[in-house]
C-alpha cells in the first residue's frame, strides 16, 4: 500500500515535470519565431538592390574576440557606441564575436563559410584566413566596388596594404593599421646589475661579461632565464647581436633567411657557449612562459627577453616581493658585426574581408566607407565628446564616464597608431611599450607579401626544423658542426623554394 | 574480527594496498589544493610560484570579482538551464523509446533500432548538421544545445535491455488488473528501472554540463553561452590571447587568482550536489534489486 502510494506519487511528480517542460518548450518557441523573422528579415532580397538603403539594412559582422566584459544590460549589439555606429552610418549593424578558442574559433568560420551562411564582413588579422579564403575563392573581388562605392577607403590604402591584399590582380580584403608594432625587449634587473658593478651594456663583450659579474656576485641568481620550451624567441635579445631575429628579412631588395646567415653560426657557437657556463638558465629548454615569469617575480632571474605586455604584472608583482627591485627593458647590445634590433610586427595588420556569400557586398563596402573617417574612428576609441571624453589642448581627456565603455571590440574597425596609442596611454601601459617600441627595427617579410600557397605550406615544418637543430646545438646536445647537417635538412624540405617564391612576391616579379 | 581471518602475507597486502591507494588519492587532489589555494592567494606570491597547498597573504577578492561578473551569473545560470531541462527531457524521451523498443509487440522495433544503432556508426558531419540547426531557427538558442542529442542510441540501448529483462509476465498481470500502457509504464516500469535511469541520468547531466563546442558553434549572443565557455575564456593564457587582433588584450589577461576562483566557483555547486544524488542513486538501485 505505502508503496503503491509512492510510486503514485513518483508519476505525478513525472507528469508535473512534463507539463513544465512542455512550458519551458513553449517559450523556447517563440523565441525561436524571432529569431526566424530576424533571419528572414536579412535575407530579403527587396532591400538589398538598392543604391542608397531606405530601410536599414541588416550588416553581419564577425570579428576576433578581443573584448573586455561589457558592463551589466549592455552586450556587444547593445550599448552606447554601437547604437551611435548604427545612426551615424544608417546600417543595423549586427556584430558577431569568435570563439577566443583559437581552434575552435577556426572551425567555425570553415563551418560558416562552407554553409554558406556568411558573414557580411569578417574582420580578422589573421594572414592564415585570409590566404586560405582568397585561394579557395570564397571572397568578393573589391576593386570594382571601391572604386564605385569606396572613395573614403581608397584613401586610406597605401601602396603596400593594396598589394599584401591582392590576389591575381584583384584586391581580396581592405586593410588597416593597428597600433602594435613592438613585441619583444631586453627585460633586466637595474638594481642587480648595479650591485654586480655592470655599468652600460653596449657591446657583446660586455653583454658577456655582465652576465658573468651577475653569476660571480651571486650564484644562485640565472643570469639569463629563457622559456625554450616555447620557441627561441626568448634568446632573441642575444641573437639580435648577429642577426635580425625574424625568419625571412630583406637586404639590399633580396629576401634572406636568417637561420642561414653566416652569423647565425656564430650566434649558436656564442649562445651555446653561454648555455654551458651556465649563464643562460639551464632549466631554460623545459621551461615554458609561466616558468619564465615565475623565475623574473620571485627574483632569481635577472635578465631575459619578453613581450611589453608581460611587464606590467611581472614588475607589479616584483615590487610587491622584492621591493627595492627595479625591473627596465633596456637597449639591446651591439653585435660584433654591428648587428642589432628587434623584430618588429607591420602595423597593417587587419583584414576586411566581404565573403563572396554575402547578399550585401556592396553595402558592406559602404558601411566601411561611412566609418574611414576620423569622426567615427575617433568615436569608436574615446567615445561621445562630452560625455566619454573631453578634449583639453589638442588633447583627449577622459572622464570618468569612458570606463564604460571601454568594451574595445570596436576598435578592430579602422583605425590609426596615434589612436591606438592614446588608448594604451590611458590604461598606463604607455611606457612599457615605448620602451620596445625603440628597438624594434626588423619586418618579417612573411607579413609584407601577399599570401604565398607554398610558404603557408611549408614555412612551420622549417620552423620546427630550425628549432630543434638549434635548441639542441645551444644546448650541447648536438655538435656545431650539425649545423651543416640543418642546412642540408633545410634544402631537403624545400626551403630554397620557399625563399625564391618570398623573393618573387616580394619584388613582385 | 576480519584481521584474524587473515594471513600475515594478507595484512601486508591489505596496508601496501591502503598506502598505494592513498597517495593516488593525494596525487589527485593535489591540483585542486593547489588551485583552491591560488583562488585565495595575492597575484604577487602566486606569480612569483610561492603558492602551493596552502593560500599566501589570504584575500577573498578574486571571489568579489567573479561572483560580481555578470558573465559568470549569466554563463552559470545558462548551464543550470540546459542542464536541468535537457537531462529530464533527455531521460524521459530516452524512457519512452527504450521501453517501447524492448517490448517484443512492437511491429518493426529491429528496423526502428537499426535507424537509431546507425546514426552510432555514422554522423552527418559538422557543416550540415550546422546547416539543420540553422534551418530550424535554432541559432542562438539554448535548445540548439538541448535538442540535437535528446535520445542518445548507446543510452538508449542500455535502457531497451534493462527493460527486455523485466519479464512480460509482469506486464500482462497488470494489464489484468485494469492498468493501461501510460499507467505500466510509469508505476511499474519506471520504479523497477531506477537504477538505470539514475545512470543515464548522470551520463545526461554531465554531458549537458559540459556543452562547449556546440555552444561556440550555434551561440553568438555572449548572453547564452554556458558556463565551459566562460571559464575556457577565463583560462586562457597570454600565448593563445596573442594570437588575438591587439597586444592591449593581453596585457588584460585574467589574474591568477581569478582565475582560480572561477574554477572553483563552477565547480563548488556540483561538488555540492553531488553526495546527496549519490545517496539517491544507491537508494535506487537498492529498490529495484529488491523489486526485480
Amino acid at each position: 500500500m505505502g508503496m503503491n502510494r509512492k510510486t503514485k506519487k513518483a508519476g505525478i511528480v513525472l507528469l508535473v515535470l512534463l507539463l513544465a517542460v512542455g512550458v519551458l518548450a513553449a517559450c523556447g518557441n517563440t523565441n525561436n519565431a524571432g529569431n526566424g523573422k530576424g533571419a528572414g528579415a536579412t535575407a530579403d532580397p527587396t532591400t538589398a538592390a538598392t543604391d542608397a538603403p531606405k530601410e536599414k539594412v541588416t550588416l553581419r559582422i564577425l570579428g576576433e574576440n578581443n573584448v573586455e566584459e561589457f558592463p551589466a544590460g549592455t552586450d556587444v549589439n547593445n550599448n552606447v557606441i554601437i547604437n551611435e555606429l548604427r545612426e551615424r552610418t544608417g546600417y543595423d549593424i549586427q556584430w558577431e564575436l569568435l570563439p577566443k578558442d583559437p581552434e575552435v574559433a577556426r572551425q567555425k568560420l570553415n563551418v560558416l563559410m562552407a554553409s554558406g551562411d556568411t558573414p557580411d564582413l569578417i574582420i580578422m588579422n589573421d594572414k592564415a584566413v585570409f590566404g586560405n579564403f582568397v585561394q579557395q575563392g570564397l571572397l568578393t573581388p573589391l576593386n570594382d566596388l571601391l572604386e564605385s562605392d569606396g572613395p573614403d577607403i581608397k584613401g586610406t590604402l597605401s601602396e603596400d596594404q593594396w598589394k599584401s591584399a591582392s590576389f591575381d590582380d584583384q584586391i581580396f580584403a581592405v586593410r588597416t593599421v593597428n597600433f602594435s608594432s613592438a613585441i619583444n625587449g631586453l627585460l633586466a634587473r637595474k638594481d642587480l646589475l648595479a650591485a654586480a658593478g655592470v655599468g652600460e651594456i653596449k657591446t657583446q663583450e660586455e653583454f658577456y661579461q655582465a652576465l658573468k659579474a651577475l653569476k660571480a656576485k651571486d650564484p644562485s641568481i640565472i643570469p639569463y632565464a629563457a622559456n625554450l620550451a616555447q620557441g627561441l624567441t626568448s634568446l632573441d635579445a642575444i641573437a639580435s647581436m648577429f642577426y635580425p631575429p625574424v625568419d625571412y628579412v630583406q637586404q639590399d631588395g633580396k629576401v634572406v633567411y636568417t637561420p642561414l646567415l653566416p652569423a647565425a653560426k656564430e650566434f649558436l657557437a656564442f649562445a651555446n657557449k653561454l648555455y654551458a657556463e651556465g649563464l643562460i638558465d639551464p632549466e631554460a629548454i623545459v621551461s615554458k612562459s609561466e616558468n619564465l615569469k615565475e623565475k623574473l617575480v620571485s627574483g632569481q632571474a635577472a635578465m631575459s627577453t619578453l613581450g611589453w605586455y608581460e611587464e606590467p604584472s611581472i614588475s607589479k608583482a616584483l615590487a610587491e616581493k622584492k621591493p627595492g627591485a627595479e625591473m627596465v627593458f633596456m637597449a639591446p647590445p651591439v653585435g660584433d658585426n654591428g648587428a642589432a634590433g628587434f623584430s618588429r610586427n607591420s602595423t597593417t595588420a587587419k583584414y576586411f574581408m566581404i565573403p563572396k556569400a554575402s547578399k550585401h557586398a556592396r553595402e558592406a563596402v559602404q558601411f566601411l566607407n561611412s566609418v574611414a573617417n576620423d569622426e567615427i574612428i575617433n568615436m569608436i576609441s574615446f567615445g561621445i565628446n562630452g560625455t566619454h571624453y573631453e578634449t583639453k589642448d589638442g588633447k583627449i581627456a577622459a572622464l570618468p564616464e569612458q570606463e564604460n565603455i571601454r568594451y574595445r571590440v570596436y576598435y578592430n574597425m579602422f583605425d590609426t597608431v596615434e589612436l591606438g596609442l592614446q588608448r594604451l596611454e590611458q590604461k598606463g601601459f604607455a611606457p612599457y611599450f615605448e620602451a620596445v617600441d625603440k628597438t624594434a627595427k626588423y619586418e618579417n617579410v612573411v607579413n609584407l607579401v601577399p599570401p604565398v600557397e607554398l610558404v603557408d605550406k611549408t614555412n612551420q615544418e622549417l620552423i620546427d626544423l630550425r628549432n630543434e637543430y638549434f635548441l639542441k646545438i645551444i644546448t650541447g646536445a648536438l655538435p656545431l658542426s650539425a649545423y651543416d647537417e640543418y642546412v642540408a635538412k633545410f634544402k631537403q624540405l624545400g626551403g630554397e623554394a620557399v625563399i625564391e617564391a618570398l623573393n618573387a612576391a616580394y619584388n613582385g616579379t | 574480527m576480519n584481521t584474524k581471518l587473515q594471513s600475515k602475507g594478507e595484512t601486508a597486502f591489505s596496508i601496501t594496498n591502503y598506502i598505494l591507494l592513498l597517495l593516488v588519492i593525494l596525487i589527485c587532489l593535489i591540483p585542486v589544493v593547489n588551485l583552491v589555494a591560488k583562488s585565495f592567494s595575492d597575484e604577487a606570491s602566486i606569480l612569483a610560484g610561492d603558492v602551493f597547498l596552502w593560500p599566501i597573504n589570504f584575500n577573498v577578492d578574486a571571489y568579489d570579482v567573479v561572483l560580481n561578473s555578470q558573465r559568470f551569473l549569466v554563463s552559470f545560470q545558462n548551464s543550470i538551464i540546459i542542464t536541468v531541462t535537457g537531462t529530464i527531457l533527455n531521460v524521459l524521451l530516452t524512457i519512452f523509446t527504450g521501453y517501447a523498443l524492448s517490448r517484443s509487440r512492437l511491429r518493426g522495433a529491429k528496423a526502428i533500432m537499426m535507424l537509431y544503432v546507425f546514426t552510432m556508426l555514422f554522423s552527418a558531419g559538422i557543416i550540415p548538421t550546422y546547416l539543420i540547426i540553422k534551418e530550424l531557427g535554432l541559432l542562438n538558442s539554448l535548445w540548439a544545445l538541448i535538442l540535437p542529442s535528446l535520445v542518445s542510441p548507446f543510452n538508449m540501448i542500455i535502457v531497451r535491455l534493462y527493460f527486455y529483462g523485466i519479464p512480460d509476465s509482469l506486464e500482462e498481470s497488470a494489464k489484468m488488473d485494469g492498468a493501461g500502457n501510460l499507467r505500466i509504464l510509469f508505476q511499474i516500469m519506471i520504479p523497477l528501472a531506477y537504477p538505470v535511469i539514475a545512470t543515464i541520468a548522470l551520463f545526461c547531466a554531465v554531458e549537458y554540463w559540459n556543452s562547449y563546442f556546440d555552444a561556440l558553434m550555434y551561440i553568438n549572443d555572449s548572453g547564452r553561452l554556458p558556463l565551459q565557455v566562460f571559464l575556457r575564456e577565463m583560462l586562457m593564457s597570454v600565448s593563445d590571447a596573442t594570437s588575438n587582433i591587439d597586444m592591449l588584450s593581453s596585457a588584460d589577461v585574467p589574474q591568477e587568482a581569478i582565475r582560480g576562483a572561477t574554477v572553483v566557483a563552477a565547480t563548488l555547486p556540483i561538488v555540492i550536489v553531488y553526495p546527496f544524488l549519490q545517496r539517491f542513486f544507491v537508494k535506487g538501485m537498492v529498490l529495484g534489486a529488491v523489486k526485480g
